[in-house]
């Protein structure tokens, strides 16, 4: 019996741990490859949370964030302000100050770009609020 | 007894001196856990750039509910390199050749062109012989494929021994407008990505023909420096970008640009229904950047560069009227901010970018 508790705790753990280091299921990400700096990936959650990563940025590149919010009609509601990281950077985040009312689709913008050396990146999504 | 049973489970399970002991301290703390899971999440990635697995985020591109629109790629071709490995072009005199290429997927199939040579708009062709204009339109094979093209161009700007700062600057769809039936915003569709090299010029590039400079259409257009009152402040920064007085500090690390059309903001569309439309573009942020801001018309410039340079507690403006009679079917107004020697502030920590404004569909209103 001892035996059978330790298995279901063991079990029980598991299954805690790996709610806990899941990332959340409304994250939205995209992912395209960028040669230079390994994968660009944007992830755009339907709350504003919005980041942006690649897996190496030795060309001094910079990381951008872009996006708005439209109502059901397409109309665009907010510009989010385009934000940039500092140079080199291989991972930025932001949170959009609030999601409006009104708001049906988030659009999301993720790039990489003015590397000394390599091309310019980018992902443009969209994901219902 | 090699396994666990359903039924063992569900017996030991509710078993009244096991579950309070073991099992829900257990449930407690996951439950906890997961509850704090989205917070954690933003605050891990944060402060630690080694927590990103990549096979977490390949599940999450598999299960995910958002729709790629696109990607877009765009870079030089097989370019020469300087002694720190960095891209430079060299123009030679005559016409520059500059090959350069392009892929995408989704439904970015066409992408827009426009070259700033120092904050200047640099016109080009795509062939040495064929048209100049401050804009072309690629279209593209959204498979991914590269689409290899050269840009020929003379510089605008510039004697034999420069080097200037080139900012290549992609459009989105730039053949979309809103039809005002089905769509009435352009969305993601406009948004520019830019790539930034350098360009050295070996010879003095010959004066630019006059025939292909532009013609303003625009109207009692002025330039002033205005205090950043908290009016201006709220009405510009505030209500557009939600930024507060307690952000102020965000204008030494980022500029902002702001159109606005008969005094309002616009995100969408203006019926100009009087015989003329004003416009005011206003540009904060970096202490001591300097910009060339130009306003465009279906992706061509409608005035000549202005000149700002920013200053802590001030807001650039520059007004202009466009008359109705100018806009005979509808078209895209934006504004582009364009930095003069980008490269000169560009340390680590200080980037002065080039921004475009969202578009917005100007149209004439009968009546």
């Amino acid at each position: 019996m001892k035996n059978l508790k330790r298995k279901l705790i063991s079990l029980v753990t598991v299954c805690a741990i790996a709610m806990v280091t899941a990332i959340p299921a409304f994250a939205e990400a995209s992912s395209v490859n960028a040669p230079g700096y390994g994968t660009l990936t944007g992830v755009l959650q339907a709350v504003g949370y919005q980041t942006v990563f690649v897996d190496y940025n030795n060309d001094n590149a910079i990381l951008v964030m872009a996006g708005s919010q439209a109502d059901r009609n397409g109309n665009t509601l907010v510009s989010e302000p385009t934000t940039y990281s500092s140079r080199g950077s291989t991972l930025d985040t932001r949170n959009w100050p609030y999601i409006h009312a009104n708001a049906y689709a988030l659009y999301g913008v993720h790039g990489v770009q003015s590397g000394t050396s390599y091309g310019a990146y980018a992902t443009y999504t969209y994901t219902q609020a | 007894m090699g396994g666990i049973s359903l039924k063992s489970l569900n017996f030991t399970f509710f078993k009244k001196n096991f579950f309070p002991s073991y099992l829900s301290i257990a449930f407690s703390i996951a439950l906890l856990l997961s509850s704090c899971s989205s917070i954690s999440q933003s605050q891990t990635l944060s402060s630690t750039e080694e927590f990103i697995d990549k096979n977490e985020i390949s599940s999450i591109l598999d299960d995910s509910e958002t729709v790629v629109m696109a990607t877009i790629n765009h870079a030089p071709v097989a370019p020469t390199t300087n002694s720190n490995g960095d891209v430079e072009f060299t123009y030679n005199g005559g016409i520059l050749e500059l090959p350069y290429y392009v892929s995408t997927t989704g439904d970015a199939t066409n992408i827009g062109f426009l070259i700033f040579l120092n904050g200047i708009p640099q016109p080009y062709s795509l062939s040495e012989e064929g048209s100049i204009s401050y804009c072309h339109t690629i279209n593209t094979d959204p498979t991914g494929e590269a689409q290899i093209f050269s840009f020929f161009f003379s510089p605008i700007t510039g004697t034999a021994g420069d080097t200037l700062d080139i900012q290549i600057a992609s459009i989105y769809n730039p053949q979309f407008q809103p039809d005002l039936v089905t769509s009435f915003g352009y969305g993601n569709y406009h948004q520019v990505l830019t790539a930034s090299y350098k360009l050295t010029l070996l010879q003095t590039p010959p004066v630019f023909p006059a025939e292909n400079k532009l013609s303003p259409i625009v109207e009692n257009m002025e330039e002033l420096n205005s205090d950043l009152t908290p009016e201006i402040f709220d009405s510009v920064l505030t209500s557009v970008y939600g930024i507060s007085a307690p952000d102020l500090n965000t204008l030494d690390t980022n500029v902002y640009l702001v159109v606005q059309f008969d005094t309002a903001n616009v995100y969408n569309s203006v019926a100009v229904s009087r015989d003329s439309v004003h416009i005011d573009i206003y540009l904060c942020g970096i202490p001591n950047a300097k910009y060339r801001i130009v306003p465009y018309i279906n992706h061509l410039p409608i005035a000549p560069a202005q000149e700002v340079t920013l200053q802590k507690g001030s807001i650039s403006v520059i007004g202009f009227d466009i008359s109705a009679s100018a806009l005979s079917t509808p078209c895209t107004f934006y504004a582009i901010a364009s930095p003069i020697e980008p490269s000169s502030y560009n340390s680590t920590d200080l980037y002065v970018p080039l921004i475009k404004s969202q578009s917005v569909l100007l149209y004439v209103k009968e009546g």
